[in-house]
């Protein structure tokens, strides 16, 4: 029973950062905005959050700090790919290679230096529940923070004004644009809102999972969270389930290992993946019976104002 | 126009000759490295080795982060600008000998590959005896009984060192558990942390990394357990926790190396250099562990000093019960495969 | 008054080039910043950098080596992008394409002459990146599936498929057991040119340009493609099958991509290891973007992204630039031509009046 839970609990850590991740892609994408620079933006929240709390020794501190760092670093995308219309996808990837090289330049003289990872704080009533208390409700504050930011896109998108106009410009942003809806204005503000959440999801590595810098702390997790935003069809709620079945995944490719049982590794890896191809293909199946869209309509378009064919 | 071009060129050439003719008197050394200087393990100790180099007056220069598949093109460079190039990563081993035999004038020196041609030679430390080592205290400083292992990929080197790790341990504890997880990837900080997790849960209370990240020490710190760092001193990262590392001293090796191309005596060959040149070595102990402990390591390590013993040259069983009685030969060292008997689980792919 | 972007009717191709020429000039300007801020003096940076790159043998050699896997895969993805769909799993294509031609040499190494064997590995790495590119193709095609989404988590997959051979059936036993394959005989690898490593690969390269080129613009099949990219609609009333269209391109982007693979594995390393491919995939696209998806253009760009690479070697290993450094300035210059890239499609206009 206490493996069961510790697989859990490992799952839960694991999955901490590729949800906030998730959660990001999810805002920019449901905008109509794909970012590939994910792992670089991670990156860049990792070292800020290291190096503020390393500074101030405030938890609070480093992980706005993050966020700032990475929204600001995600403008550029913004900009490249809103106002002067290059490619999302190209796009994507120069960030990762920016976002890389700006954390390594100012990580260079961060070896050994190491800072206090958060404390768990088991909430009280509910992390007696039996095994669900301990694996998700004794856990740190950026855990809890992950169940809050969960809620609240998820509020964000489906339940309020501005996510209704930030989902209506991924879908049809001409429509919008005629309507008299800012696209560039409301894609601008999701691509920065999700890059600062992808910013946290990074912070989550110094201040939790390995609390000291080096170079490529998030060892490829961004574009994990790029696959994920898609196995979470664009839902908050589901990206809180898709991120914890791929921690799950990281988790028990060791303790298959702990219980002797012999899988190799590399397929172990392929799963996640090969799952979410063959989910993605039923729903759209289903959905297309149905005349549901699963994917924002726009998403990947470049959208350009005031052209009239 | 032509005119023009033809003076750039020969401008160019001149330079090209002057700069080369100014290296004529200390050969200058140029490095390839795999990882990025900061990570704090493998090529950080090579670049340490390096600064030793510049220090005693050598010129060098490096270019890390050289993936496997684009390391030829970076070889090659190094190879024009430098009287000798070490290149420090086993993916390498093919490119270094290509590059060598489009540039006869220069010297190449390939880490832990077994290549060699007219200019080519390649060079190891037995890191083995280092771990074994490092072990004796590790199994003494168990109280359960039980060590665990963070693997990154299998490959004989690191398999090698697990076995090592194994029979060093039984000289403290011959009825001593080894327990490895392989994260199969030669980086990932998160996944070493949570092996080193899995490991504790359990119930090993001595972790020994073969990943470079200092996760691992940070997590046994963290559940108040002990770490073995490996490749670099990692007691910055939590000398709570950290017994002692195994580490590299490659400067030993580049001094004698660039030496011996700079005085005309270098020969290529395999260099496969042991504890006593002090190429590997052990750190500082914790200063929990006894002085009893330390004595019985010392005694080993005088043997391997000495030429005595070494750790695979007197029988041992492997994990599958049968005997090995006669040593080990380097070639069967370098292949290695199978584990030694008192690791739990299976060596991969076996 | 008010300054705003017009979308441009037709570009004329001096137009484009004089875009191309002031972004290239641009980069030289935010590159001569970057220097400047690193505590590089410009002016010796262009110098040897333009010296080590484009007046010696050897910098003509690194370009063109560095530069054929990226003709490959850029007009992988520019194929495909030429119907507007986004292939972005030429890196894993690439991988299946390194599988499958290594299957072929670890099977008929040494059985078949040298040039049938040659043949036959082409053939499977065709098949094996064009299988693999089929996928995403098969599933866009019938179900609507997004392809961009698809085609790139089976890079991971692929990746995974080939470390599990590595380090499983396919390790040489006689390298130690490290994680390659044997090493090729002679009959199995592409010859190369001289004494440098300029290898068949290029050729072939520039062959399937030329010939990508010319269905695309001199045959129906071509004109189908582009009209189904252009205007799917009418493209479906003048009888195109678009369900087979899009298999059958994504089939080619794949088996171009896996071309790829066979071109570095039989040109340059001889044998199956980890790492041969460093992002050739998502550098293709990038390559097709700035090439506007056009074959010939990705013999450009791709000779562009090639500067760009080992520029930043020679930085590092002429002034000691940490790889970070590199990174950034690779993102900055890829940022600034993907910026300008807008006045080829749009120019500014500023009027008086409030519109």
């Amino acid at each position: 029973m206490d493996f069961f839970i510790q697989i859990l609990i490992a799952a839960v850590a694991m999955g901490t950062p590729l949800l906030f991740a998730t959660l990001g892609g999810v805002i920019s994408e449901r905008a109509g905005v794909i970012n590939l620079g994910m792992e670089g933006l991670m990156l860049v929240g990792a070292l800020v959050a290291f190096v503020v709390m390393l500074n101030s020794g405030n938890y609070f501190y480093a992980i706005a700090a993050a966020a700032i760092a990475s929204g600001i670093v995600s403008m550029i995308h913004a900009f490249v790919c809103l106002m002067l219309r290059a490619s999302q996808i190209a796009s994507g990837l120069a960030l990762t290679f920016f976002g890389t090289g700006l954390s390594g330049l100012f990580g260079d003289k961060l070896m050994g230096e190491t800072v206090e990872p958060l404390a768990r704080i088991p909430i009280p009533g509910l992390h007696s529940i039996p095994i669900l208390g301990s694996v998700l409700f004794n856990q740190d504050a950026l855990v809890y923070f992950s169940y809050l930011c969960v809620a609240l896109t998820w509020w964000l998108l489906f339940r309020s004004r501005l996510g209704l106009n930030i989902r209506s410009v991924g879908e049809a942003p001409e429509v919008c644009d005629s309507l008299g809806i800012s696209v560039l204005s409301y894609r601008f503000f999701a691509v920065v809102g999700g890059g600062m959440l992808i910013g946290v999801g990074g912070a989550y590595f110094p201040l939790a999972l390995t609390p000291f810098w080096v170079d490529g702390i998030t060892a490829g997790r961004g574009w994990i969270a790029v696959a994920l935003v898609i196995f979470a069809f664009w839902d908050p709620l589901k990206a809180l389930g898709g991120a914890y079945l791929f921690g799950l995944a990281l988790a028990l490719e060791l303790r298959l290992q702990v219980l002797g049982i012999d899988i190799s590794p590399y397929f172990l890896k392929m799963l996640p993946y090969v799952l979410t191809i063959l989910v993605l293909t039923l729903v759209t199946i289903r959905n297309n019976r149905r005349g549901i869209q699963v994917m924002p309509a726009a998403l990947g378009k470049v959208f350009f104002r005031g052209e009239k064919h | 126009m032509r005119k023009l071009i033809s003076k750039l060129i020969g401008v160019t050439l001149t330079l090209l000759l002057v700069s080369s003719y100014a290296w004529a008197g200390k050969p200058s050394v140029g490095f390839v490295y795999v990882g990025p200087v900061g990570d704090g393990g493998w090529t950080h100790a090579h670049d340490l080795g390096r600064k030793a180099l510049e220090t005693a007056g050598y010129e060098t220069s490096f270019v890390e982060s050289v993936p496997e598949g684009d390391s030829e093109r970076v070889i090659r460079k190094m190879a024009r600008k430098h009287d000798i190039v070490f290149t420090t990563s086993f993916g390498y081993m093919d490119p270094t000998l290509k590059v060598a035999k489009q540039h006869p004038d220069t010297t190449f020196l390939h880490c832990s590959g077994f290549k060699q041609s007219k200019n080519a030679g390649n060079y190891f430390g037995r890191m083995y005896q280092a771990k074994y080592l490092a072990a004796i205290i590790a199994g003494g400083m168990s109280k359960t009984g039980r060590i665990g292992i963070v693997g990154s990929q299998p490959i004989p080197e690191i398999i090698r060192h697990i076995n090592a790790i194994t029979l060093g341990a039984q000289q403290s504890n011959p009825n001593i558990e080894v327990e490895v997880l392989w994260i199969n990837s030669w980086f990932d900080p998160a996944k070493e942390s949570d092996a080193a997790q899995a490991l504790i849960d359990n119930g090993a209370d001595v972790i020994v990394t073969m990943a470079d990240s200092a996760a691992t020490v940070q997590t046994a710190k963290k559940n108040g357990v002990f770490a073995i760092g490996n490749d670099t001193d990692m007691a910055i990262y939590g000398k709570e926790a950290h017994l002692t590392a195994a580490v590299w001293n490659w400067d030993v090796y580049y001094m004698e190396a660039v030496k011996a191309v700079e005085n005309g005596s270098w020969k290529p060959g395999a260099d496969w250099w042991g504890l006593d040149t002090g190429i590997v070595g052990l750190t500082s102990f914790h200063p929990d562990v006894p002085q009893a402990l330390i004595v019985k390591m010392n005694k080993e390590k005088g043997k391997i000093l000495s030429g005595a013993m070494d750790v695979f040259d007197h029988g041992f069983t492997k994990r599958d019960g049968t005997q090995v009685t006669k040593a080990l030969s380097d070639g069967e060292m370098l292949g290695m495969k199978y584990y030694v008997k008192g690791l739990i689980s299976k060596a991969p792919g076996s | 008054m008010r300054i705003f972007l017009e979308k441009r009717v037709n570009t004329s191709s001096w137009g484009r080039v004089l875009v191309l020429g002031s972004a290239l000039l641009l980069v030289l300007i935010i590159s001569w910043f970057f220097f400047l801020v690193v505590g590089i003096d410009p002016q010796s940076a262009y110098k040897i950098v333009g010296e080590e790159i484009f007046l010696t043998k050897y910098g003509w050699q690194d370009l063109l080596v560095k530069m054929t896997p990226l003709l490959f895969t850029g007009l992988a993805v520019a194929l495909a992008a030429q119907m507007r769909q986004w292939n972005i799993g030429a890196e894993g294509q690439f991988h299946m394409g390194t599988f499958a031609m290594t299957w072929v040499v670890l099977h008929f190494d040494g059985q078949l002459p040298g040039g049938v064997l040659i043949v036959f590995m082409i053939i499977m790495a065709m098949i094996g990146g064009g299988l693999w590119g089929s996928i995403p193709g098969y599933l866009k095609a019938n179900f609507g599936v997004n392809e961009i989404i698809t085609s790139l988590l089976l890079n991971y997959v692929a990746a995974a498929w080939i470390d599990h051979l590595l380090f499983g059936a396919w390790r040489d036993p006689d390298s130690n057991n490290f994680p390659i394959t044997k090493e090729f005989s002679e009959a199995a690898q592409l010859p190369a040119f001289g004494n440098t490593s300029i290898h068949a690969g290029l050729i072939i390269a520039f062959i399937l340009i030329a010939v990508v080129a010319w269905i695309l613009m001199k045959t129906k099949l071509g004109f189908q493609i582009r009209l189904t990219g252009d205007n799917p609609d009418a493209a479906r009333y003048s009888g195109v099958s678009i369900k087979t269209l899009t298999i059958l391109v994504f089939a080619a982007s794949g088996a171009i991509a896996g071309l790829a693979g066979f071109s570095e594995v039989s040109g340059i390393h001889y044998r199956l290891q980890q790492n041969i491919s460093i992002g050739y995939g998502y550098t293709g696209i990038i390559v097709a973007w700035l090439a506007r998806n056009h074959p010939l253009g990705v013999v450009l760009s791709a000779f562009f992204m090639s500067i760009v690479f080992v520029s930043a070697e020679v930085l590092q290993i002429e002034y000691g630039l940490p790889i970070s450094m590199v990174y950034l300035y690779q993102g900055i210059i890829l940022f600034t031509v993907l910026g300008s890239e807008i006045f080829t499609e749009y120019k500014l206009r500023i009027t008086r009046l409030l519109v």
